[in-house]
């Protein structure tokens, strides 16, 4: 497990590294950030006077070994925007943002993998059709529309639930609802299809064979053999709900999150601060990553990482 | 006896109503408490402000919360006019100098008091680079202020600068031992003179004030405001419709038939294109410029993108109430007749002209820009639209970085100054750092405009320079002044600004 666990996290830096350079050269192919931080008005001897004094009339390599060692030691530099560090900014919004996710993943896993189950023990009856309804519309649904149209409803029709906040479980109804209905309708499909594939095959005849009763061979047999590539695409939507539904989501229902800070900085160009959330996702997917590889061995102990 | 309904189905029916019974009860239960209860206004604006800095920071949205806490020395009145402030009288003493004498009795927030000191350092301070300020470009004439008596601060400009007065509008008054005090919190806190004194800026979510019951101008009837960040246009409309949020700026045109109450005021927001006259433009021939002009519907544009909200621009870069705006020109009509001829006269049928402008910077950029190029076709010139991202929009417009401009530049251009000498000096002057124009004569009237000290003679020559700009050289398909669309709900009174901006201090609520 330790060697496993090493052996992911050197990989990890790499991959690390790899976004925080590719985020850095971004910076440049986007045009001059100097203009960016000036409003347009501003005279050209001012302009040169700023440049410089950001440090943006050095090489370009110069600055890119500068941003590098900076990383290392965990400065990101000061926001373009808010002046303030860059990593700070990233980091500050994440318990937001994990008080949704966590809640809207524990919504889709549960009860994704309890309808899944509940399909894949009859084939073709209508528990399995409508699960199957509800997964296809929970996948199919366009995030943003939908996330309005809750607002529309829950909040300007029925007046029951607030459009847009944070701070009492009333605001987080919404968001969560949103960010769950993806995950939960592709786990409801992935649990399913794994399930029915267990389901087939010759060691669950010879279960059946011996006597056993259905509940057990399919909770103690089926579901165990069926869980790796749930767990993987639980783990998989858990690093696309933090670090990319969020943006839509949070930005919609005025949720001070991760999502809603990156789109922020993205809008406003905020490269210091772009970095540092590039930084800060990677880490994250890295972190779930490893999470889902350690969970691998647990189910399935002949699971080996040599 | 047939069962119509099995026990268990009738047990679970009996669940299910209670179920709904409970759902229909959570109205009453669930219906948010309004943070704007007792007195208060919440206001929406669209993102976390940059900084709470006022003379570090020019942008709309910080500018909303710091007006209402900090205040300049002179102001302007709900129609534009400058007014004092904290400022008592503006008085000329040289052609460089003007002294500023203060009101008395006058307290910051945090208790010190404001005095002639507390000007000069923030006047010094607006100028100084280390702030860093992104007002420079509107106050670089002036060099310097000092306190010459407890209660009058001089001031000093490079040369004679007739719209001083003008600059102070924006300049916000610190205290300067608190400035100090809080070091690089300065833009995270707020403590000014005015009518709401700063209580807490949660990030990303809120920004609070409360009435100042001390405020030297009487204590503001609305007692508590909440600035909400809420990013999303589609949202902040609803809640204003669920009565969450009580006013923002921003409601789309094509919304305003869902509010139950809006209000338009003039914008600042002057949408335009930029024409290049120099050597080897497309349309260095004036005519072609005229052609252009006599292509565009603007008034149809107007009525199907902006409802006719707003005005048209008068064939030049200004609009009455602005200091040199030239009442005496109309906007060029609508003549696809006399636009073909003059593209014909000017041996240009078919001469392919490059427009650039931004997507996603402005409310309806690409839209507007398209029906532009589409009808600036119909003249028989051919447009090459080029859309880009706003960060390399704005670096085709920069004169220094592209030494060759296109024809066409769309912007919109934003005076804060009121002043045309602003607009020419940007965009239509020979160091202008967004100008593709040369004209010796109108180089030469701006060049005396910006030593004439007698306002007459001075509005006399921007008139001038208005008048050639239209018709004779013209500068640029003049289009819209953008309407400043509020949304809020029925109990706020509030009129909008010409200046755009937000002084919670003159709205009040129906009960």
């Amino acid at each position: 497990m330790l060697k496993l666990v090493t052996h992911r996290l050197l990989h990890s830096a790499i991959l690390i590294f790899g976004v925080v350079s590719v985020i850095f050269f971004t910076n440049f192919v986007l045009g001059d950030p100097v203009r960016v931080l000036l409003p347009a008005s501003t005279p050209q001897e001012a302009v040169e006077a700023f440049r410089a004094q950001m440090g943006f009339d050095r090489p370009i390599l110069v600055q890119y070994l500068d941003y590098i060692s900076g990383v290392l030691t965990g400065d990101f530099g000061l926001s373009w925007w808010q002046k303030a560090d860059a990593l700070t900014i990233a980091v500050r919004p994440l318990t937001a943002t994990l008080e949704l996710g966590l809640v809207a993943m524990l919504i889709a896993s549960v009860f994704g993998i309890t309808i899944g189950i509940a399909a894949a023990a009859k084939p073709d009856s209508w528990i399995d059709r409508l699960a199957t309804s509800i997964s296809i519309v929970g996948v199919s649904l366009p995030l943003i529309w939908f996330t309005l149209m809750l607002a529309l409803v829950f909040s300007v029709f029925l007046g029951w639930l607030p459009t847009a906040g944070y701070g009492t479980w009333a605001h987080m109804v919404l968001p969560v609802v949103s960010l769950a209905a993806l995950p939960l309708g592709r786990t409801v499909q992935i649990t399913r299809a794994a399930m029915i594939d267990e389901m087939a095959k010759p060691y669950i005849t010879t279960a059946r064979a011996r006597g056993l009763s259905e509940r057990r061979i399919m909770f103690r047999h089926a579901l165990r053999n069926a869980l790796p590539p749930i767990v993987t695409e639980i783990g998989w939507e858990s690093a696309v709900l933090l670090t990319g539904y969020t943006i839509i989501v949070e930005s919609v229902f005025g949720w001070p999150g991760f999502g809603f800070a990156s789109y922020h900085a993205i809008l406003t160009r905020d490269m210091p601060v772009i970095g540092a959330m590039a930084f800060v996702a990677a880490v994250i997917v890295v972190i779930i990553n490893i999470l889902v590889d350690i969970a691998y061995v647990i189910i399935n102990p002949t699971i080996r990482y040599e | 006896m047939t069962q119509l309904i099995s026990r268990r189905a009738f047990g679970k029916l009996v669940t299910a109503s209670a179920g709904l019974a409970a759902l229909s009860s959570l109205p009453s239960l669930m219906r948010p408490v309004y943070a704007q209860g007792a007195g208060g206004i919440v206001i929406a604006i669209a993102n976390d402000p940059q900084s709470l800095d006022p003379l570090a920071i020019e942008s709309q949205v910080p500018a909303q919360v710091t007006w209402n806490v900090y205040e300049p020395l002179l102001t302007r009145d709900t129609t534009g006019k400058i007014v004092p402030g904290l400022a008592e009288s503006f008085t000329r003493t040289s052609p460089t100098t003007a002294q500023v004498k203060l009101k008395s009795g006058i307290r910051f927030h945090d208790g010190s008091a404001f005095d002639a000191e507390a000007a000069a350092f923030s006047i010094n301070r607006i100028i100084d680079p280390q702030t860093k300020s992104q007002w420079i470009g509107t106050v670089n004439t002036i060099t310097g202020a000092k306190a010459i008596a407890s209660d009058v601060v001089e001031i000093s400009t490079k040369e004679p600068d007739p719209v001083l007065e003008a600059r102070l509008t924006v300049i916000a008054m610190m205290a300067p031992g608190w400035t100090k005090e809080v070091g690089n919190q300065v833009g995270v806190q707020a403590n000014g003179t005015g009518p709401y004194k700063f209580i807490a800026w949660k990030r990303n979510l809120s920004v609070d004030l409360e009435a100042n019951a001390d405020y030297w101008g009487g204590t503001p009837s609305i007692k508590a405001i909440t600035f909400r960040i809420i990013p999303e246009d589609a949202t902040r409309y609803q809640s204003v419709k669920t009565k969450e949020v009580d006013l923002y700026l921003g409601l789309l045109p094509d919304q305003i038939s869902g509010l139950e109450k809006y209000a338009a005021g003039i914008g600042q927001e002057f949408s335009f294109i930029r024409f290049s006259n120099l050597e080897g433009s497309g349309l260095a021939d004036p005519r072609l410029r005229q052609a252009i002009n006599y292509a565009v519907d603007k008034a149809g544009i107007h009525a199907a993108l902006y409802q006719s909200q707003g005005a048209l621009l008068n064939g030049q870069l200004s609009a009455p109430g602005m200091f040199g705006y030239n009442p005496n020109l109309q906007p060029y009509p609508y003549d696809l007749e006399k636009a073909r001829s003059l593209v014909q006269e000017a041996g240009a049928q078919g001469r392919h002209i490059t427009i650039e402008g931004p997507k996603g910077r402005y409310t309806g950029d690409a839209v507007e820009l398209q029906a532009l190029a589409a009808m600036i076709e119909q003249s028989g010139l051919g447009v090459n639209l080029v859309l880009r991202d706003p960060n390399n929009w704005v670096r085709i417009g920069d004169r220094n970085q592209t030494p060759v401009p296109p024809e066409g530049w769309y912007v919109r251009h934003d005076n804060s100054t009121f002043d045309a000498d602003r607009t020419l000096g940007s965009y239509y002057t020979p160091n202008g750092s967004y100008s593709a124009y040369q004209n010796k004569e109108i180089d030469d009237l701006f060049a005396q405009s910006r030593k004439e000290m007698d306002s007459t003679k001075r509005e006399g020559l921007l008139h001038n320079i208005f008048d050639i700009g239209r018709e004779k050289d013209p500068m640029g398909l003049f289009l819209f002044q953008h309407a400043a669309l509020w949304g809020m709900t029925p109990r706020v009174n509030f009129t909008p600004r010409a200046d755009g901006l937000l002084f919670v201090k003159d709205i009040n609520l129906t009960a």
